[in-house]
């Protein structure tokens, strides 16, 4: 048993940020890219459904949840392959021509992370008290201002929410892979370069890209937190 | 005298439970009109209504002539106020919260500013602006609560058992901050505070499981009907003893409430508020009477008792406790009720 792969990957990954590896800091910009794409759509049509779902009542409700609740774990290569089909040339989606870019890529891990937002989303709101909502009508809020209040009552929830969406998408590998292909220069990130750099057999390497990938995760998660408890 | 409010007819149920049953009354502004009953009786459904929170099943709410619909309903919302038994606040400091409803109005900042100042001091609460709203006692966030519904300047004040949380002090300065605003707006308090309904209200509506049984002069329902239809009221002679009345209502029983005021008195204690033991139980309440059960009156998930302890009180508890106590007419129980379970009527 060696722990050297290990100290050779820390190493090859100290050397990468030290001498500002141009290929690794493209690499590694495309991936918050379409994290933070993706994460940006999914809040757009996901928080008006969370709060929808939150804070409405109608049949079937439950169901909704549960379904919403499963698919937080959807396996991403399987999603991916869905979308694939979907967007491949011949595909129904073909005409929108976004295979193997990175839009399309962000559109994939979107559509991974909508069921985070909502179910999350939901639950924080459903844990406010109804008296809660009463209280802000009865001060004269609409509808409308009555959900944003409730958001930010709900405000734990909801950022929770949007940071795992956030991390899930940066470091999920079966999307990037299936709709990326990952194409050097174009559509490569950092999960897709560590799975190809490990199939080659360049473990250091791809050691040192996940070493990257999780101080970014961690940097921004840092940073977020630190944020918030400043505002 | 001008009417704020007509209900015709009014019904409200809650999935397939009647929680207001064909109400039908009408409200009128600078006055003070009090709603009272036991809890379940539909106080706080009505007040909700009235509110524009809930809509009735059934039946017509008009609001100054007009009638309340889904889309009306906001209307009445932005002009009636509601202030819950239990205050809530939204997150941040007193100032976020009283200036909410300001905000919401797209008032100036300046003016909120001076607007808010002044509603504190209104609830004598200077200089409360920076303070953690949820971190204030149980007095001090109603009066935040209420400053916060009266910086609205609302024609309707509704209000929840306003003081029933909170300790004498502070009750006392939330009854005269609410007597100065009756004479501003319309103000229904509902509460089971005998003492602060006589004191406050004009007219008074007494509800009983949904349904109106008597609405009049504050007055004249306390001489009859309120007192024909209260359960547990009794009529003794009070002694003070260590600054407690202890009221001999005859057959030698005697109730020790926490109030002093010596010589005849009415009291009442709520059928809710009693304790039935199998046994002796050591426990802080000064009131316990030995007694027998009479008759059990069956009320869905609750039951009623007749429990004959030399007077008769009426015990309610739930059906739960009923069948796992094994109780039933002829058996031998405690009964345990709190001196400050006592009300004065």
């Amino acid at each position: 048993m060696s722990w050297q792969p290990l100290l050779d990957g820390l190493r090859e990954a100290a050397r990468l940020i030290e001498t500002g590896d141009r290929e690794v800091i493209e690499i590694t910009i495309r991936s918050l890219q379409t994290a933070s794409l993706g994460t940006l759509m999914a809040a757009i049509v996901g928080l008006p459904l969370g709060v929808l779902i939150g804070m409405r009542s109608f049949r079937g409700k439950r169901t909704v949840k549960i379904v919403f609740n499963s698919l937080v774990g959807i396996p991403t290569v399987s999603l991916g392959l869905l979308l694939y089909i979907l967007l491949s040339h011949s595909g129904p989606l073909g005409f929108l021509d976004i295979l193997y870019t990175v839009p399309g890529i962000a559109v994939g891990e979107a559509i991974l992370v909508i069921p985070i937002i909502v179910s999350f989303v939901a639950s924080a709101i459903e844990s406010k008290d109804i008296q809660l909502r009463d209280l802000v009508r009865t001060l004269g809020a609409s509808e409308l201002e009555t959900s944003i209040a409730i958001l930010r009552e709900a405000y734990s929830g909801v950022s929770l929410a949007v940071v795992s969406s956030f991390n899930r998408a940066f470091a999920e590998l079966g999307i990037a892979m299936m709709i990326g292909a990952n194409i050097r220069g174009v559509t490569r990130v950092l999960t897709t370069a560590i799975s190809l750099q490990s199939a080659m057999g360049e473990i250091g390497l791809s050691l040192a890209l996940s070493f990257i990938l999780i101080a970014v995760v961690l940097t921004l998660n840092f940073l977020i937190s630190f944020l918030q408890r400043g505002g | 005298m001008e009417s704020v409010y007509e209900l015709h007819s009014v019904s409200k149920f809650y999935d397939n439970v009647r929680a207001l049953d064909v109400i039908s009354l009408s409200i009128g502004t600078g006055e003070i009109t009090g709603v009272i009953g036991r809890s379940g009786a539909g106080k706080t459904t009505l007040l909700k209504i009235l509110a524009g929170l809930e809509l009735p099943t059934a039946g017509k709410l008009l609001f100054k002539g007009d009638e309340i619909d889904r889309k009306s309903v906001r209307q009445l919302r932005r002009v009636a106020t509601i202030l819950f038994q239990t205050p809530l606040f939204l997150r941040g400091d007193v100032y976020t919260n009283v200036a909410y409803g300001l905000r919401i109005r797209n008032h100036s900042r300046e003016s909120i500013g001076k607007m808010v100042v002044e509603a504190l001091s209104l609830v004598r609460l200077d200089g409360f602006e920076d303070r953690d709203a949820r971190r204030l006692s149980g007095g001090e966030q109603q009066r935040v609560a209420l400053a916060r519904a009266l910086v609205l300047d609302p024609r309707v004040l509704l209000l929840d058992e306003p003081t029933s949380n909170l300790d004498r002090a502070n009750a006392s300065v939330m009854t005269e901050i609410i007597e100065e605003e009756g004479e501003k707006r319309c103000v229904v308090i509902a509460t089971h505070d005998y003492e602060q309904i006589k004191k406050l209200a004009d007219r008074t509506i007494f509800l009983e499981a949904g349904r109106i049984v008597e609405v009049g002069a504050t007055d004249s329902i306390f001489s009859g009907p309120l007192l024909a239809n209260m359960e547990n009221v009794y009529t003794g002679v009070s002694r003070l003893v260590d600054g407690i009345s202890h009221v001999d209502i005859g057959n030698g029983v005697e109730i020790k409430a926490a109030f002093s005021r010596p010589g005849r008195v009415v009291v009442h204690v709520s059928p809710e508020d009693i304790i039935l033991s199998k046994g002796w139980v050591e426990t802080s309440a000064r009131n316990e009477f030995k007694g027998r059960i009479t008759a059990v009156e069956d009320l869905g998930p609750i039951a009623r008792l007749k429990i004959d302890t030399g007077k008769s009180f009426t015990v309610q508890i739930t059906k739960r406790s009923l069948i796992d106590m094994g109780l039933n007419v002829d058996s031998e129980v405690y009964l345990s009720f709190k001196a400050s379970s006592v009300e004065l009527v």
